[in-house]
């Protein structure tokens, strides 16, 4: 178990090393500005349209990180041979993949803080009052991107970066999509359309689950029983996840 | 009946002993293919090789691009499975892959590393992946930097350092856990002379302290310079394996270069071959078959020539190789 805590320390130290954070910071400002231009157009809901337009560029910008970062984190190991030196050594591969995947976690989860920290106190500056349910939102946007993630180095470790790319992105949309889909009357006629998009519900992960963005906005409150079953439904993915990474890589030929 | 049942049972504890005491790993009739898609024809990379390395032995492990190499290293360091076959380590080594890897130091062929990293942390992370102390890794850094002549280069950033440094950094990885067999996959290549050199001297270092070392390359002068024993693979087959000096040896004493000046070539059945030496003074130079040596200086006697030189002229191993490929 320590190996994992050595190359997720490792992994986290390496990101850091490459500047991204700062790139986080100067990124944090870009997007006041972006939310302090789309307030200025708005009338009486200033803060509000801040909050909408800071939260969901933070969400791309954390999920954009997921995806491209993710998809070279095992991939350049193995094709850059790096995963030779460290594979050499007296470690389990999925110790290996599980250190890494932490590491990338916690620069996902700095990203995440520090984002929504200058978003939130740019929301509190312009009379916005901060609920629980932000700090929700925000926790949820870092779990789908540790899905995503998860979901990208799968793919990564079965086809070639590009590709990994793709299906990733397209996972990504089904799972916010897939829900809304199922409410058009159209496709509740279909009896096997139903049956075949609630299967692939069951298999592709429910972002929707996962996303606060409109009740944060207009200021609904979420029972925290729906807030735990969600907690519950993000974590239990991400352990299928990585135990799927995990058998896939186990068998892996490192070529 | 008794005397040849204890006779049998002798040679089986001898083998035994032979076995557990001496072998490192042994190759037993690996194969290794590749296939792309279902309409493409397999690749064979490996095809039923069967070698094996002793301890305390310093193993050249030659071949040509794509002999099978690298694949073989693969396989040794369990980054792929062979197709057949089985690899058997001895168990000094540990009786499970992380256990072996302890004692395992590994260098692959252009080594990458992580380049945001300092060559100090990098060594730092590697040395705790294998569990040793701090303090230890500390020391048998500046031991092995000062060695190979990288401690100005330590706190640099990986992505600084020029080839040699690469090379010297990955070689210092392989070591510092003190291992018992270190495998090395081409750690010559692109260096310059005096990096080469250093590197030769550095592995005939860790011989004489007791370490088995196994290395690939295909550059023939190396591996006479450094190794005893020799495994030469061509194709993905096994050409030869054994020490490099009863492979010189033996072919030496085969042929035998004789040239002379002479008018009239003798008869082309009592040599291999031949090449004008001199024109202008016609001296001519004669491969000649050690059994034919006689038959063939009588004949030039006959024809009035004059011997100028008979020797046995020892083959390099990069000849040697080459004949025993065609």
């Amino acid at each position: 178990m320590k190996n994992i805590f050595i190359v997720s320390k490792y992994t986290f130290v390496e990101v850091y090393k490459s500047k991204i954070l700062l790139n986080i910071i100067l990124l944090g400002f870009a997007l006041i500005l972006i939310s302090y231009i789309a307030s200025e157009f708005s009338h009486g809901a200033q803060a509000r349209i801040a909050l909408d337009f800071g939260i969901g560029s933070m969400y791309l910008v954390v999920i954009g990180m997921s995806i491209f970062i993710g998809v070279s984190l095992l991939s350049n190991e193995v094709e850059n041979r790096t995963a030779y030196m460290i594979l050499s050594r007296p470690i389990k591969r999925w110790h290996f993949l599980t250190g890494k995947f932490l590491g990338m976690s916690s620069i996902l989860f700095i990203n995440v803080f520090l984002l929504g920290i200058i978003i939130l106190a740019f929301f509190y500056f312009l009379g916005g009052s901060i609920s629980a349910l932000m700090w929700w939102a925000l926790f949820f946007s870092l779990l789908e991107s540790q899905i995503i993630l998860l979901v990208v180095i799968f793919f990564s470790l079965i086809t070639n970066v590009t590709m990994a790319v793709i299906y990733t992105i397209c996972i990504f949309i089904l799972g916010h999509v897939l829900g809304a889909t199922l409410m058009i009357n159209y496709i509740r006629d279909q009896y096997i359309l139903v049956k075949l998009l609630t299967l692939t519900k069951w298999i592709i992960p429910d972002f929707d689950k996962l996303n606060l963005k409109d009740y944060i906005i207009y200021n609904h409150s979420m029972p925290f029983g729906y807030l735990m079953g969600s907690l519950c439904y993000a974590i239990l993915y991400i352990g299928f996840m990585l135990i799927l990474n995990i058998i896939v890589f186990e068998r892996k030929e490192l070529d | 009946m008794f005397v040849t049942v204890v006779h049998l049972f002798l040679i089986l504890v001898y083998n035994s002993i032979k076995w557990n005491g001496r072998s490192m790993f042994k190759f037993k009739n690996i194969s290794k293919e590749y296939k792309g898609h279902f309409w493409e024809k397999k690749f064979v990379a490996l095809d039923n090789v069967s070698l094996s390395v002793d301890e305390g032995e310093v193993v050249g492990f030659l071949g040509a691009n794509g002999a099978g190499k690298t694949t073989s290293i693969k396989i040794i360091m369990n980054f792929i499975s062979p197709t057949s076959g089985e690899i058997v380590f001895d168990k000094k080594l540990g009786n499970n892959t992380v256990e072996r890897f302890s004692n395992i130091g590994f260098f692959p062929e252009r080594p990458y590393f992580y380049p945001h990293l300092t060559g100090r942390e990098f060594i730092g992370y590697l040395g705790q992946l294998n569990k040793v102390e701090r303090s230890l890794i500390e020391k048998r850094l500046a031991f092995w930097a000062e060695k190979l002549r990288l401690t100005f280069a330590l706190d640099r950033k990986i992505r600084s350092y020029s080839k040699g440094m690469l090379q010297r950094l990955g070689f210092i990885s392989a070591n510092i856990h003190d291992p018992k067999l270190i495998v090395l996959d081409e750690p010559l290549s692109g260096l310059d002379p005096v990096g080469r050199k250093e590197f030769k001297d550095t592995l005939k270092y860790l011989s004489e302290n007791g370490k088995t070392i196994f290395f690939s390359s295909h550059i023939v002068s190396d591996i006479e310079e450094v190794c005893k024993k020799v495994i030469v693979l061509e194709s993905g087959k096994l050409m030869y394996q054994g020490s490099i000096s009863e492979l010189i040896e033996k072919d030496s004493h085969t042929y035998l270069t004789i040239r002379v000046k002479i008018n009239e070539q003798p008869a082309k059945d009592l040599y291999l071959k031949s090449q004008i030496f001199d024109q202008s003074q016609g001296i001519y130079e004669y491969e000649v078959e050690k059994r034919l040596q006689d038959k063939f200086l009588t004949e030039i006697l006959k024809l009035g020539g004059n011997i100028l030189f008979l020797g046995v002229i020892n083959p390099t191993l990069e000849e040697i190789i080459y004949k025993i490929k065609n």
